[in-house]
């Protein structure tokens, strides 16, 4: 059970270099579920995508790899064309060979999901532009987008604020801007939809310096946000050219230029959760498990940290399936032999990592998702003070929970079923984590929570 | 906000108004007042260039037409998205009188004997959570919540059993209702009319674009019990809330209680002057409440399914409760207070009913 738990988690965190395949797979699912309403334009695509579900042939399309992948979403008011603006980019991308056309009524669905055993409601699309491979979700409430970033499900790296030139910002741009801030969006693209139904163009500037205005407030970068205006339903229905299509090609670059890469898990530093621990006689400790990211060489030199312990060490060897590799990188369940170390220097829970990559936590911040009873969790509230353990990586970990300071009246303030809440987590023992890190709480044998780190508040 | 523009409003300003009004041409409004007019306002783009050709570019001006005119463009807007589902909002609690001993802070009241309970729950749903979290559709839920608390025409509606103490009210009594701030100033419409409960709900609807509306109300106005023994007072209510989900203001959620308790005791009047137990009530109250919204809690006693029964519950939300169940530990907390003086003794502390509400439920 356990172990299947953390299968999961270490699954989740190799997520942006695997993400890719499977979200095309889930596309494609969701595809072939929905064909009855599609036009017969569509068919032969359908065909063909079905097939490259579920074995590749010859003409199917390749899942192409080589551009990086990027995770977006669209947030804004319900009235100011979100959706179409995604059924939009998809339909100009699908012309230049990059998407699948996914129309409006698609989209709009924002069917239940299942991730990690989490309910969440989102629609998700992919298009290719010259230089990237996005993945784009669009989903109904704040609730939803906080449970996709705690999860993981498809954590948004970006974002494309939409807002209508009728209206210009509304009272909850703010909570809009918040959310991004909360699931660490660091860069928005803005796209001011429906200028067709405005003839002043005055307007539209008042609309752009509003929103660089309310940008900046937020500490968003709002004197150098790409915005760009235009009217997706114009491109949606193929009129007004300049207005349409290529207002939609321009937000695309826009968001291709502006918008970070995250950096790919084998880009960081090296860092491999221990699984296990053995002794071999005549060459010394073997520590096991999955590297999470970047790559090691033999003769390395690495830490180990966790459980108040960060011992320097060198990798004199590399290992998998009992064949000595001069390199491994992540996602290789791999074994490594570390110089000087005895056996009982290290456990199940330490993490082998690239000296100074990671630092071991004793106290921090999370967003945390406590799963409702449907979803398997909990029947009842719990309050501050409440310990159960945390499964972060191969470790766990006894935590207690405290309100974050400045909680009103923190004694009183119950945490239920289905709740997101910020909570500070105070750790039995330090492990080694980051802002971003996920874990999994349990009590007994019930997964009662899902959280990720979004502050350090203390090193061990 | 409005009542500034109440102040400026000058019987002058009003024949200017229409004199303007009539002669405004299509001319170019200035970028900058619509930007300014904005600021002041949460209007919409198009509406504040609207007000500002009405007035004749005229901020102040244009502030009054908006005030008289929002309510209308709610209404047409309330119109056009009246089919769209509304499931998210706030639930939110008003209480004016606590009841029983809520003279202690030293109010003015004349004496325990005269206070009755007084309060309200309402809810009120939007489209979005993001909605439901700006504090425009929270200052409007607690300002139903506190209107509803003071209505005072009690309108208990055919299905709610004669015993009950708290009514459901009747939405359209409430919806054409005088809004009531509940921080103070009252609403005033430009003409110096009071602002309605849906005239206010139309404004907010006018600014966030979202449909919103006013699904359920209750509320309990109960004077004081009269007392049967001449000593005076041998019997009180408190009426008692919780929240849960609330974001600025404490009184407002995802599901809210809003419970009604009794407390029995020769020796009631005595217990006035002692601060120590007012706190520990309250402390009491609000564990009850917690019980309430925190467990699947149907009724206060009697059949139900497991666990839906308040009385049968063991009172996980209160630390001294030691693993017994709720009417076991009320029986116990009255005995230890000194309400009764053995456990056969009747009277005490009892939880009358409640009314526990979460947003977007099903309801019967």
């Amino acid at each position: 059970m356990f172990r299947t738990q953390l299968a999961t988690s270490r699954a989740v965190a190799r997520r942006l270099y695997s993400s890719r395949a499977t979200q095309s797979l889930f596309v494609c699912a969701r595809t072939a579920s929905r064909q009855p309403i599609q036009s017969a334009h569509s068919l032969p695509k359908y065909g063909v995508r079905v097939i490259r579900r579920g074995y590749a042939e010859a003409a199917a399309p390749k899942f192409d790899r080589t551009k990086p992948f990027m995770n977006i979403g669209t947030i804004g008011h319900v009235d100011h064309g979100k959706t179409t603006l995604t059924a939009a980019i998809t339909k100009v991308m699908a012309d230049r060979g990059g998407a699948q056309f996914t129309d409006y009524a698609e989209i709009d669905k924002a069917p239940e999901e299942k991730a990690r055993g989490i309910t969440i409601n989102s629609a998700h699309v992919e298009y290719e532009t010259e230089n990237r491979h996005y993945g784009h979700i669009d989903c109904p409430g704040h609730a939803d987008y906080i449970k996709n970033m705690i999860t993981g499900a498809a954590q948004m790296d970006g974002a494309i604020i939409v807002v209508s030139a009728t209206d210009g910002q509304m009272p909850q741009t703010r909570e809009h801007l918040l959310l991004a801030r909360q699931v660490g969006i660091k860069k928005l693209v803005v796209f001011i939809n429906k200028v067709d139904m405005v003839s002043d163009p005055e307007i539209l500037d008042l609309v752009d310096m509003e929103m660089r205005d309310v940008l900046s407030h937020y500490n968003f970068d709002g004197e150098n946000t790409p915005i760009i205006k235009g009217s997706a339903l114009a491109a949606l229905e193929g009129r007004d050219k300049e207005i349409g299509e290529d207002k939609i090609v321009e937000l695309v670059k826009a968001c291709d230029e502006w918008l970070e890469l995250p950096a790919r898990d084998l880009d960081k530093p090296f860092l491999l959760p221990v699984e296990d621990v053995f002794s071999i006689s005549g060459r010394g400790t073997v520590a096991t498990g999955r590297a999470e990211r970047g790559v090691c060489n033999k003769g390395d030199e690495v830490e180990i940290i966790g459980f108040g312990d960060k011992i320097k060490t060198v990798l004199t060897g590399v290992e998998m399936f009992h064949k000595e590799l001069d390199r491994g990188q992540a996602g290789d369940n791999m074994g490594v032999l570390l110089r000087g170390v005895k056996r009982e220097q290290i456990r199940r829970g330490h993490v082998i990592a690239a000296p100074g990559s990671i630092k071991a936590a004793k106290k921090f911040l999370a967003q945390i998702y406590v799963l409702t009873k449907d979803e398997g969790g909990r029947y009842t509230p719990f309050m501050e003070n409440y310990s159960p353990t945390m499964f972060l990586r191969t470790a766990n970990i006894t935590t207690r929970f405290k309100w974050p300071e400045g909680t009103e009246d923190p004694e009183n303030k119950m945490i239920m079923p289905g709740d997101n809440v910020e909570l500070i987590c105070t750790l039995h023992h330090d492990v080694a984590a980051d802002v971003g890190t996920r874990f999994t709480l349990r009590e007994g044998n019930k997964t009662i929570g899902t959280g990720i780190v979004t502050k350090i508040l203390e090193y061990a | 906000m409005f009542s500034t523009i109440r102040i400026q409003r000058t019987p002058a300003f009003h024949s200017t108004f229409h004199r303007l009004y009539s002669s405004a041409p299509d001319s170019k409004v200035p970028i900058k007042l619509v930007a300014e007019l904005r600021k002041l306002t949460s209007v919409s783009l198009s509406k504040a260039r609207e007000a500002l050709t009405a007035s004749n570019h005229d901020v102040q001006g244009a502030l009054a037409w908006l005030s008289q005119d929002l309510s209308a463009t709610g209404a047409k807007k309330s119109d056009k998205v009246k089919d769209r589902t509304a499931n998210e909002g706030l639930i939110g609690v008003s209480i004016l009188s606590k009841g029983l001993f809520s003279d202690q802070a030293g109010n003015g009241g004349k004496g325990i004997a005269g206070r009755g309970v007084r309060g309200a729950i309402v809810e009120l749903n939007c489209e979005t959570d993001f909605v439901a979290r700006n504090e425009l559709f929270g200052q409007l839920v607690q300002d139903i919540a506190h209107t509803c608390a003071f209505v005072s025409e009690i309108a208990p509606s055919p299905s709610s059993p004669a015993s009950s103490l708290i009514h459901s009210y009747p939405l359209e009594l409430l919806e054409n209702a005088p809004l009531l701030s509940s921080v103070g100033a009252s609403h005033h419409t430009s003409s110096g009319n009071y602002k309605s409960v849906i005239q206010a709900i139309q404004e907010v609807i006018a600014k966030v674009g979202e449909k919103i509306v006013l699904r359920r109300a209750s509320n309990i106005v109960q004077p004081s019990p009269p007392s049967s023994t001449p000593s005076g007072l041998d019997l009180g209510l408190r009426l008692s809330t919780y929240s849960h989900g609330s974001l600025k203001i404490p009184t407002q959620g995802r599901i809210s209680a809003l419970s009604v308790l009794a407390l029995k005791s020769p020796r009631l009047a005595s217990f006035q002057s002692n601060p120590q137990f007012c706190a520990d009530l309250e402390k009491l109250e609000k564990s009850l409440n917690m019980q309430i919204v925190g467990f699947p809690t149907k009724t206060v006693r009697g059949q139900g399914e497991e666990g839906s029964v308040l009385y049968e519950q063991p009172f996980d939300m209160f630390a001294q409760s030691e693993g017994r169940n709720i009417e076991d530990t009320l029986r116990a907390w009255a005995l230890e207070k000194g309400l009764i003086e053995n456990l056969n003794e009747e009277g005490g502390i009892e939880v009358l009913e409640f009314a526990k509400w979460s947003v977007g439920e099903d309801l019967d």
